[in-house]
């Protein structure tokens, strides 16, 4: 049995404790009644489109609207788009065959092929490989309603990058040996910017990332030609964390 | 009159020897020569059955020269060596049968020695019924050891248009013009990405699995000047099919021509003499010659 001094010593750790978990519980009750009304705070549902015809395909009436919003998208691809010093290790994460395995039977062409682009200060970067909208804002248009695309955050609209199937599945990093075995040329993946995995080219329907993976960042310069720790370990833990 | 016309020939064919003694070392002028002999004079040819030494004449075998296909170079330098495919139609059983042989022909000391056939194919093409027919191909006979490795094999089933055109690229391909290697170890400096398998002047790429990184050096290299010789068509790398995981291709050589059998890819290729005899799923097709020529399958891992 306690002392009347161990007890006094005891309460006001307990007192911590309680007040701690009541914060914990008012804050899942604030956000109950989002949920229960469909709408969740902490995450955000996007779609991603390979090209300006995706995004009218999915949107006939908006044939406009997708052609400013690409234009945003790749007006906002320097600054955001991830740099490397080294051509190899850009084209070590992100070349592929960018042609639906056209050319698996024969000779490739250049156009088939996606390989980094120079900037104007001398790195490397991914091309411009489609972006993603947030679908609400998608939603809205039918309503006819259609926010500038200027207007919207990173989170609502940001171009992504294709990345080769090779990167994902090597298992270099964190001694993390994948279950892949299709090291080819001919597949690929949408990441974001900060690396976050959106899913494989045959993409299609809306995607559900929580909003600080969605956050776009500044661009990230990647040095030297070590692979540890750089853009392709980011997307495939993030690759496997969406699959777990 | 006919006293006349025959002098006038024997002029024309004592001309023609003239130019092709001093020519004799271009691959076209002995593949002309054959040709001629073939058609004009095939009675002065003997030629040798498979698995057997006893030379007969081409009325012996069936073979009308007249059907036989331009010649194709299957060894350069010393010792040329020509293939020759011909197809002649025959009863066999009652029944209408497309028979093709495949003759090796070398030439030495100024002239054809006796053509071994390496191989005999039978196809039957006989109708089944007046509106149809069904192709029946009888197991093919071969000569049982040299010459007789994939570039053999592959010529027997290649199609009559890939036929000619490998002769059209043999004819036009010129051995007594040195072919500049020297460009090709500035291909080997560069660090070649595993899943590019052949390059071509025009920058497109053959591929297999692996990475791509390193792929804009190549292209970049392609379009500097001189980076390939005239003769190359871009520059292709041996790669064997494994059946897990894969290989990396091994070092580049100039392509010469390419041409699919069977549902396999095959290359000619140019390469320095070291790097032709460390492969070995490459046939020679040269001898004595500064460089090596090589065919070799392309089995790419995908």
């Amino acid at each position: 049995m306690a002392t009347q001094d161990e007890a006094n010593a005891i309460l006001p750790t307990r007192t911590r404790r309680q007040k701690r978990s009541q914060t914990a519980t008012l804050v899942l009750m604030g956000a109950t009644p989002f949920a229960v009304l469909g709408l969740d705070p902490l995450h955000s549902e996007v779609r991603v489109f390979r090209d300006l015809q995706a995004c009218q395909t999915a949107l006939p009436g908006a044939q406009d609207y997708c052609e400013t919003l690409n234009a945003e998208a790749a007006e906002r691809h320097p600054s955001i788009a991830p740099k490397y010093t080294s051509r190899h290790q850009c084209e070590s994460d992100f070349a592929h065959v960018t042609v639906n395995s056209s050319c698996e039977n024969g000779w490739c062409g250049i156009d088939d092929l996606s390989v980094c682009e120079r900037t104007a200060d001398g790195y490397y970067r991914p091309p411009f490989s489609g972006f993603l909208v947030d679908q609400a804002i998608l939603d809205g248009t039918y309503e006819g309603t259609k926010p500038a695309p200027e207007s919207l955050d990173d989170r609502q609209l940001q171009p992504v990058y294709s990345i080769s199937d090779e990167t994902l599945s090597s298992s270099g990093d964190e001694g993390q040996g994948s279950t892949y075995r299709s090291h080819t040329p001919f597949l690929w993946h949408y990441v974001m910017a900060n690396g976050q995995y959106l899913g494989n080219q045959n993409l299609r329907d809306p995607v559900t990332r929580t909003k600080s993976q969605l956050a776009a960042n500044t661009s990230r310069t990647f040095t030297g030609t070590s692979q540890r720790g750089g853009f392709g370990s980011t997307a495939r833990q993030s690759m496997q964390a969406a699959r777990s | 009159m006919v006293k006349r016309t025959f002098s006038a020939l024997t002029l024309v064919a004592c001309l023609f020897t003239t130019v092709t003694t001093q020519a004799e070392t271009t691959i076209s002028a002995l593949a002309e020569d054959l040709q001629q002999r073939l058609t004009q004079s095939p009675e002065t040819l003997r030629w040798l059955k498979p698995n057997k030494d006893e030379p007969l004449a081409h009325t012996d075998l069936g073979i009308d020269p007249e059907t036989c296909e331009a010649p194709v170079l299957a060894r350069a330098g010393t010792h040329p060596r020509f293939l020759v495919r011909c197809v002649n139609r025959a009863l066999v059983n009652f029944r209408v049968t497309d028979i093709q042989t495949l003759t090796s022909w070398a030439y030495s000391d100024g002239d054809w020695s006796t053509g071994q056939i390496i191989a005999i194919r039978g196809i039957d093409n006989s109708p089944t019924s007046r509106y149809s027919s069904r192709q029946v191909e009888y197991k093919t006979v071969w000569h049982k050891g040299e010459p007789a490795g994939p570039y053999e094999r592959s010529l027997t089933v290649l199609s009559e248009t890939d036929l000619r055109k490998l002769a059209k690229f043999w004819n036009s391909f010129d051995t007594g013009e040195l072919p500049v290697l020297e460009s090709l170890e500035q291909w080997r400096q560069l660090t070649w990405p595993d899943a590019v398998v052949g390059l071509r002047r025009n920058g497109q790429l053959l591929l297999q699995h692996g990475t791509l990184a390193g792929t804009s050096d190549l292209l970049e290299e392609l379009s500097s000047k001189d980076a390939l010789p005239p003769f190359a068509r871009g520059l292709i790398r041996p790669v064997k099919k494994v059946w897990r995981g894969t290989t990396p291709p091994g070092e580049p050589m100039f392509l010469l021509h390419s041409l699919r059998a069977n549902g396999t890819d095959y290359a000619l290729a140019l390469s320095d003499v070291t790097a032709g005899a460390a492969s070995q799923n490459m046939q020679r097709l040269s001898a004595g010659l500064p460089y090596e020529l090589v065919f070799l399958p392309i089995e790419r891992n995908l």
